[in-house]
């Protein structure tokens, strides 16, 4: 399914034609949990004014960590909380046990929320539970953010598990899938930037590498015979 | 099977034996280092080979250019020096009647390219077994260096297997590992991927060794690292267009998943079949612990040439490599990742053919 994504800074009046999904990128911190009510509604209206689906940024509810997904009508078609923490949260979030992928008109979806995006268990549950592109949102303090936690991030996922992703922080976007389904083998069908971007995609292209992927992950003798070291 | 082929297998029996190559080495006057004299967990020197496929003329110049490798990374200090995927076939233009081989492989249209390979390795897969070892081992030995020298294809149970060996200082083999995830070609020819992933215990440290595409694949080097691997001896011979990205998407990208040291060798030039290897070596770490940029320590240029890439890793600095975005683990999550290997295991490829 050919894919139109926005990728913006939260609530910016949506100029581009004919986009079907809107990621907000984050703002400077987590939206707190005093916010997340007021910051959920205003999020649902945009959806609702623009007729799109939305995922949210990052924002807190109780002690979890929180991404949602808003259909074109407003309707919230899913959260995902993080499963895993940055270590320096540990001890005011809690981390969340499921990978859910959330169903729509788009396509299967999941949202990776945060660190999520560096643990390879996670996006390999994810494709085994059939997603066919990942929205990945990351709040990092500037000075954590340098272009090898880009490259180690999304790229090295996109290509681990030949996915797209669709990728955020506070001060970048970019669009990545399987190297080998772009020109220059980067990866990137949009370069992280810090304007807002428009990218076409069709996450079909990348699903037959998948499946290939799949079959030769549950193929691999080795892999059976150490489940109890993946598994650690 | 093709009687030129099996001429070519006969002579080669005769014509190439253990001791020749040992006189080979031998006559090589190598002169043993004392890189093994000092070890220390801070400072272990490593070398990943760039390996130039050539036509030799006799053996001794096949020895000899081997050699040139092995040497270039133990002046250097190199403790352990690493091979590419598929150094065993590098001595074919030794066999007897090469021209006859050579073309068959060479006049195989692409879909019978496979076919061609398979009964070539099936012909001459002692001979190449005889060669790789008794070469490797040799050299290893005279140098007193450790040597993961590649791969080669050998039959166990029936099964083909892409195998990778290493060699101790004394010329002993110390552990093998079998590619574990084999490519199309080599499972049209009927190949059996790896059940393990070994780790030897080395003064040097945990070393495992993986084998070509295997490095797209998290897992293995997982299973690598808990089982106590400082550092993995990779051995590609990557076939596909080269480009910049590569490494940071494959072989970087699991060091800094797993908190190794990869010391990754290459193989350029022709291949037999008319094929051109653009591939380059280099040596990786988790990128806050490595000083290069994008995981890279060093690299060799991707120029088509032959060269060896070496550095000096601090086992120590893999623990600093310790990051606050991906050390946290959920064992709720690794539990359902670990269920699906837990599903019924997919029946292995029939052995044989």
């Amino acid at each position: 399914m050919n894919l139109k994504v926005c990728l913006v800074k939260p609530f910016t009046p949506l100029e581009e034609k004919g986009c079907h999904l809107v990621v907000f990128k984050n703002g400077e911190s987590v939206v707190p949990p005093d916010l997340s009510e007021l910051f959920l509604t205003s999020c649902q209206r945009y959806a609702q004014k623009y007729k799109v689906h939305l995922a949210t940024g990052l924002y807190q509810d109780g002690n979890r960590l929180c991404m949602a997904l808003f259909s074109p009508d407003g309707e919230m078609m899913g959260v995902q909380q993080a499963t895993h923490i940055n270590l320096r949260w540990l001890d005011e979030l809690e981390p969340y046990d499921e990978v859910e992928i959330i169903s729509t008109p788009l396509g299967k979806i999941f949202l990776a929320v945060d660190v999520d995006i560096y643990h390879p268990e996670v996006l390999r549950l994810a494709i085994f539970n059939e997603c066919d592109f990942i929205i990945s949102s990351q709040m990092f303090p500037m000075v954590d953010f340098h272009d090898d936690r880009i490259l180690f991030g999304i790229r090295s996922a996109a290509a681990a598990n030949r996915v797209h992703i669709v990728h955020t922080t506070p001060f970048s976007s970019a669009v990545v899938c399987p190297p080998g389904l772009t020109e220059d083998g980067s990866g990137f069908l949009a370069y992280p930037s810090g304007r807002d971007q428009a990218v076409e995609f069709d996450w079909e292209d990348a699903s037959i590498l998948r499946h290939a992927l799949m079959d030769d992950l549950l193929g691999c003798g080795c892999l059976h015979h150490n489940r109890n070291l993946l598994e650690k | 099977m093709d009687m030129s082929l099996q001429m070519s297998a006969f002579l080669a029996s005769i014509t190439v034996t253990q001791k020749k190559i040992q006189k080979a080495v031998e006559s090589l006057g190598i002169q043993r280092s004392s890189n093994m004299g000092f070890i220390d967990r801070r400072a272990v020197k490593v070398a990943a080979v760039q390996y130039e496929l050539k036509t030799y003329e006799n053996l001794r110049d096949y020895v000899a250019d081997v050699n040139e490798y092995v040497e270039e990374a133990v002046k250097g200090g190199a403790q352990l020096v690493v091979f590419p995927e598929g150094m065993g076939f590098s001595s074919l233009s030794l066999v007897p009647l090469y021209s006859s081989v050579r073309n068959r492989l060479k006049g195989a249209v692409q879909e019978e390219k496979a076919e061609a390979m398979e009964e070539v390795s099936d012909a001459l897969i002692d001979y190449f077994y005889e060669v790789y070892s008794t070469l490797f081992s040799q050299l290893a030995a005279a140098h007193r260096v450790y040597i993961a020298a590649g791969s080669i294809y050998l039959y166990e149970d029936d099964a083909l297997r892409n195998r990778a060996f290493l060699y101790d200082p004394s010329g002993k083999e110390v552990i093998w590992q079998d590619k574990l995830f084999p490519s199309g070609e080599e499972l049209d020819m009927g190949m059996v991927g790896g059940e393990t992933v070994q780790v030897a215990e080395t003064p040097l440290g945990g070393l495992a060794m993986l084998v070509g595409q295997d490095d797209e694949y998290c897992e293995p080097f997982k299973i690598a690292s808990l089982s106590g691997a400082d550092m993995v001896a990779f051995s590609a011979a990557y076939r596909g267009r080269p480009d910049k990205f590569r490494s940071m998407g494959t072989i970087a990208a699991r060091a800094f998943e797993w908190g190794v040291f990869c010391v990754r060798s290459a193989m350029v030039g022709r291949y037999v079949t008319g094929e051109r290897l653009n591939d380059h070596a280099g040596i990786y770490g988790p990128y806050p612990s490595a000083k290069g940029e994008h995981g890279v320590i060093a690299e060799a240029p991707a120029d088509g040439k032959g060269h060896v890439v070496s550095a000096r890793l601090d086992f120590q600095r893999l623990q600093d490599a310790l990051d606050g975005y991906n050390s946290y683990s959920n064992e709720t999550i690794l539990k359902r990742y670990g269920e699906i290997f837990g599903q019924d295991a997919i029946p292995f490829p029939a052995p044989g053919r």
